[in-house]
């Protein structure tokens, strides 16, 4: 048998680690983590933990939201220190100090292996107050690659606002032949006045069934979408609300709405007897907790979170169907509060506002139906 | 004078040791005297199904389990003279493996319909896989001593089963490039995959075996099936490695 060991040789040397080839120089080359540091930090930002962001894979702009009283001048002497993806470089140096008063600061960032590099720009600009007149006319594809749609809006003074989110990334990675109109969250030609939004739950194919995420249902909210998360933990991938300074009473829309036909549960399992149903709601929550740090709600607890102080959600909704000769249904519903508004709080930002729409209540969880459809126009926030 | 001695001395050793061998020889004889015969082989198949040399994306195994089977074959074989001859034969195999790897910047690509999916990933790759077929050798035959017989030559193998399939988890996905979108998968929500529909229906390779016989009528023996062609089609993308398969059969054959 002494031959029969012999012939294992070459075999299991494939096989041991010894046939282990060195460890690849890393080719990734992010802007993980940034941090600015100022002396005077506080009259910069309006909460001092803001100095710190974490880096979003796709983000290319860094953006601080600061004060609007802040001169240009003022930020001559910012530090940044960067986390980068390790064995990466970046230029000018990490831990060096910027002169951010004349705009942004780019910083090249190459990877170990020396083939990969990504430009980042460091940006301040000065937070901008949400425009509560939700019309939905100002609409574009993602740039560059033009696969879904985006919303934004115009502040004071035209300042452009990029505070709605979908989660049509995530459903790009499913379904990379889908269109733009074949997408969950897509434009809608005819709303009340102008555009409107529509709101389908779609099938995410067989990419879906690979992580159990067979659906996607079509949502839009102020916040920001999180792909990175978005098959780990889907609930940590919806990031809602942004800051406001005013106190909303009212939140109002206009709405069709039709169900799909067969309503499943996160298997694919068909549910009999469930009739789909979507969701809106306006949520007013504490953006900070006790220690100063920063509070975001997620899909798992934007209705149940202690930091909510008022909500308004639409009690019901009724099917209306979808067609352009269906009527649509009005909502006007008040914030209903359960705790006192700090007004020095609320001057400084200190609460976030998160609108959300969705095209089935439960598509967080994957539960829901293909073809449900939810239209969405003339929304607004109305401010005390 | 003294020279011719030793030659003469030195042909006769060589002769008497040469009868002492053709009698050892003798033993790999059928009963029937003839030149040809026949091997029944029956063994446990070991092995794996592997890009070959490991490429450097592969950053550990952490967990192979060979999931063989079993192997029936009938060999039949015709000696030219004592030493040489030829084999063939039908093989039926079991052939499998069960497989946990750690990789970095592992380039994948997924097709599945109209919808394609294409990155690096880094993190860790489970993969399954199980073939059953049967594989035709046509190989040349040594006597290489009175105990032990090697044989080597091509083969080509048809699968009947195939199976591929596995799932990828705790790292991630930059899509398209190392500067793409990075996508978190998870050990709770896995990512998995089968490309049983992929794999080839023919494959073949180069079969060394080796028997050793224990007695007149039985040998111990041990075929290595070294694949030459990837186990997945020309089109496949999704690996970026062709797929080898290695698997080695362990048993015993029964001569007649």
């Amino acid at each position: 048998m002494k031959k029969n060991v012999f012939l294992l040789i070459p075999f299991c040397a494939c096989l041991a680690t010894s046939c282990i080839k060195d460890e690849p120089l890393n080719s990734e080359c992010d802007i993980e983590v940034c941090k600015v540091h100022h002396d005077a930090a506080d009259t910069i930002f309006y909460v001092v933990s803001d100095t710190l962001q974490n880096v979003n894979s796709t983000d290319s702009v860094i953006i601080y939201s600061i004060r609007p009283d802040v001169r240009r001048e003022d930020l001559s002497q910012v530090r940044v220190t960067l986390a980068t993806t390790p064995g990466a470089t970046v230029t000018p140096a990490n831990g060096s100090v910027q002169d951010f008063s004349k705009g942004d600061v780019t910083y090249t960032v190459v990877s170990e292996d020396k083939q990969w590099s990504r430009i980042y720009k460091v940006r301040f600009i000065p937070m901008t107050v949400l425009n509560p007149n939700f019309d939905f006319e100002t609409v574009e594809l993602e740039q560059p690659k033009e696969r879904f749609y985006n919303w934004f809006a115009y502040g004071r003074g035209n300042v452009r606002q990029d505070l709605w989110a979908t989660g049509n990334s995530g459903f790009a990675l499913s379904r990379s032949s889908a269109k733009p109109h074949e997408y969950p969250s897509v434009m809608l030609e005819k709303g009340v006045s102008g555009k409107g939004v529509k709101l389908e739950t779609c099938s995410t194919g067989a990419f879906g069934a690979m992580v159990n995420m067979r659906i996607a249902a079509g949502n839009l909210f102020l916040g920001s979408f999180d792909t990175q998360n978005a098959l780990k933990d889907a609930m940590k991938a919806t990031r809602f609300g942004v800051p406001v300074n005013q106190k909303p009473l009212r939140f109002t829309g206009y709405y069709k709405f039709q169900p799909g036909e067969k309503f499943q549960d996160r298997y694919g399992m068909e549910v009999l007897g469930r009739v789909d149903a979507p969701d809106a709601y306006a949520v007013l929550y504490k953006n900070t907790d006790e220690n100063g740090q920063p509070v975001t709600l997620y899909g798992d607890d934007v209705l149940t979170h202690e930091n909510i102080v008022a909500i308004a959600r639409v009690p019901e909704f009724k099917v209306t169907g979808v067609a352009d000769t269906c009527a649509w249904e009005h909502f006007d519903l008040p914030l209903e509060y359960r705790q006192n508004l700090d007004i020095a709080r609320l001057r400084n930002f200190g609460y976030n506002l998160a609108v959300v729409f969705t095209s089935s209540i439960d598509g967080a969880t994957f539960c829901g139906a293909v073809g449900s459809t939810l239209l969405v126009d003339e929304s607004t926030i109305i401010y005390e | 004078m003294k020279k011719i001695k030793y030659l003469l001395l030195l042909v006769l050793s060589l002769t008497v040791w040469n009868a002492q061998a053709e009698d050892l020889y003798e033993k790999w004889n059928t009963p029937r005297g003839t030149s040809w015969g026949f091997l029944l082989r029956t063994g446990y198949v070991l092995g794996g199904t592997s890009p070959m040399p490991l490429p450097a994306e592969i950053r550990s195994i952490g967990r192979f389990n060979p999931e063989g089977g079993w192997a029936i074959s009938a060999d039949f074989y015709n000696m030219f003279n004592k030493r040489c001859g030829i084999m063939t034969g039908v093989h039926y195999f079991m052939e499998g493996m069960n497989t946990g790897a750690t990789v970095k910047n592992y380039k994948m690509g997924i097709q599945m319909g109209e919808d394609y999916l294409e990155g690096m990933f880094t993190g860790t790759d489970e993969t399954k896989t199980f073939m059953s077929g049967f594989t035709v050798p046509v190989m040349a035959t040594f006597r290489v001593s009175p105990r032990w017989n090697i044989n080597i030559g091509p083969y080509v193998s048809f699968l009947m089963y195939r199976d591929f399939e596995g799932s990828v988890y705790d790292g991630y996905l930059r899509v398209g490039d190392p500067t793409g979108e990075k996508v978190e998968i998870s050990k709770e929500n896995p990512a998995t995959y089968n490309f049983a529909d992929d794999m080839r229906r023919v494959l073949w390779g180069v079969e060394l075996g080796a028997d050793w016989k224990i007695t007149r009528r039985f040998t111990a023996f041990a075929n290595l099936d070294w694949g030459m062609n990837s186990v997945f089609k020309s089109d496949f993308k999704t690996i970026d490695f062709p797929m080898y398969p290695l698997y080695a059969t362990f048993g015993i054959a029964y001569l007649y």
